[in-house]
């Protein structure tokens, strides 16, 4: 009796045979050439993002701070633009059009007027874990500047994305679906390819079964 | 067991009866010539033999293995060489093979053996494309034998090939006759089928109207010495020409 890897190795050696395939033919190299140079590009614009020296921020402030009400504009040249939000989740979802959130606690007036460093908690967008500390070291600083004495902004484990919870979890579905989509559009198109040079016969008289085949086809159709 | 075991094997296409009811047996390391004109059937049944069809009605057994309930077993022991000389084009002929060693699980070293046994080792570094139809039809046998299968099918393996070409694939099928493999061969070329074959079946329009050893065949339908296959076989399907037998 075949093991499950004997299936395996059937359905990918069949796969692998039209990813090498797919791979030697032009166009195939230009349209993933293309591709990459596309998500090079928008890595690179969205790194960009806060380009034009706006910091536009959704804030929930759990006390009624005075923080909203202060001048927007910094000396440099940044501009504030804060939108309140009425929750916390509220405030989850309105992220997903600016670039930082930022929790006001309760007692952030009282530590701004005793001198105090007073401590924001910041969520930011789609960020990698490595440029989190620049960002915070960034943020405290301006909202330092924009209050006249120092704030802390921590970013902990506070990115939007992703975050368990939220309903931005959707994302993973729609990628998933997206690709299922794809992959299942591209089966009968591979199996097309091997009707019309007649090869799928000789497909079906070897030890691989239509199961296999249909497999292998849809394997290749998700690279 | 016999090799081939064929039991009133039937099938319609669209109402149009493609093989009706043929019944045959094979022994093991036969060769058997399947002759008719075109469109008698002989595609449709190596198609029902090697799994690739269902029949309408009837059985059949290869290797002991029925072709509807058993194919899963059938594939290993059985080679195909297609009528038509489906390779994947845009590969060497090396790394075809190696795609289909994959397949029926068999070593590598196995393509160089097999590419040797048809006389391709030269060029297997070339992609198809640039194949004649002589070296596609040697890479096709080359394909077929790759797992050393029990029982070999051959449909028009000499179609459209040069006398060499064609010489040296009936020895090469002789060879493989000698060392115990069944070979199922269709053709339209009577010669060979004469020259190659244990046995022969002559089918038309569905129907198998003879079946026996090329002699006796020849000496069954004249007395003639100088009787040729063709003319038994025009004899017996050459109806539409007017000159079939009364």
């Amino acid at each position: 009796m075949k093991t499950f890897f004997d299936n395996l190795y059937i359905v990918w050696a069949i796969a692998s045979k039209d990813i090498v395939n797919a791979l030697k033919n032009k166009n195939t190299r230009t349209n993933i050439i293309l591709m990459m140079g596309m998500v090079v590009f928008f890595y690179w614009s969205s790194t960009l993002r806060p380009f034009d020296k706006r910091i536009d921020t959704a804030v929930y402030d759990e006390g009624s701070s005075s923080l909203t009400v202060r001048p927007t504009e910094l000396a440099d040249g940044y501009t504030f633009r804060f939108y309140e939000a009425s929750s916390l989740q509220e405030m989850e979802r309105m992220m997903g059009y600016k670039q930082l959130g930022v929790v006001i606690p309760a007692d952030f007036d009282q530590v701004l007027a005793s001198g105090g460093e007073p401590t924001l908690t910041g969520y930011i967008l789609w960020v990698h874990r490595t440029r989190v500390a620049e960002l915070e070291a960034k943020y405290s600083q301006k909202f330092s500047e924009l209050l006249g004495q120092p704030v802390r902004v921590e970013i902990k484990e506070n990115f939007i994305i992703p975050t368990p919870g939220v309903e931005t979890s959707g994302v993973y579905f729609h990628i998933l679906f997206a690709t299922f989509f794809v992959t299942i559009n591209l089966v009968p198109a591979l199996m097309m390819e091997e009707k019309r040079t007649k090869t799928l016969d000789a497909l079906l008289v070897s030890p691989a079964s239509d199961g296999q085949v249909v497999m292998g086809k849809a394997l290749a159709g998700l690279f | 067991m016999k090799a081939i075991e064929v039991q009133d094997l039937t099938r319609d296409y669209n109402g149009l009866r493609a093989v009706d009811g043929i019944n045959f047996a094979i022994e093991p390391g036969e060769i058997f010539g399947f002759l008719g004109p075109n469109g008698a059937g002989k595609t449709t049944t190596i198609k029902m033999l090697t799994g690739q069809l269902r029949p309408t009605s009837g059985k059949a057994q290869v290797m002991g293995c029925d072709v509807v309930e058993d194919r899963q077993h059938l594939k290993p022991q059985i080679g195909v060489v297609f009528d038509s000389q489906n390779l994947y084009e845009r590969m060497s002929a090396r790394d075809n093979l190696r795609f289909y060693a994959r397949l029926y699980q068999v070593k590598k070293a196995r393509v160089e053996e097999v590419l040797t046994q048809v006389g391709m080792s030269d060029r297997a570094r070339d992609k198809m494309k640039t194949y004649s139809n002589g070296m596609k039809q040697r890479i096709l046998i080359a394909r077929a034998l790759l797992h050393k299968p029990e029982v070999l099918f051959l449909d028009e393996p000499t179609r459209g090939l040069d006398p060499n070409v064609a010489r040296d694939i009936r020895s090469i099928v002789t060879e493989l006759a000698d060392q115990g493999m069944t070979v199922f061969l269709t053709t339209h070329y009577m010669e060979e089928a004469d020259q190659l074959s244990d046995r022969v079946a002559i089918i038309d329009q569905g129907r198998i109207v003879a079946m026996d050893t090329p002699e006796n065949l020849r000496a069954e339908y004249s007395e003639d010495e100088k009787t040729t296959l063709e003319d038994v076989f025009v004899q017996l399907t050459g109806r539409y020409l007017g000159r079939g037998s009364e």
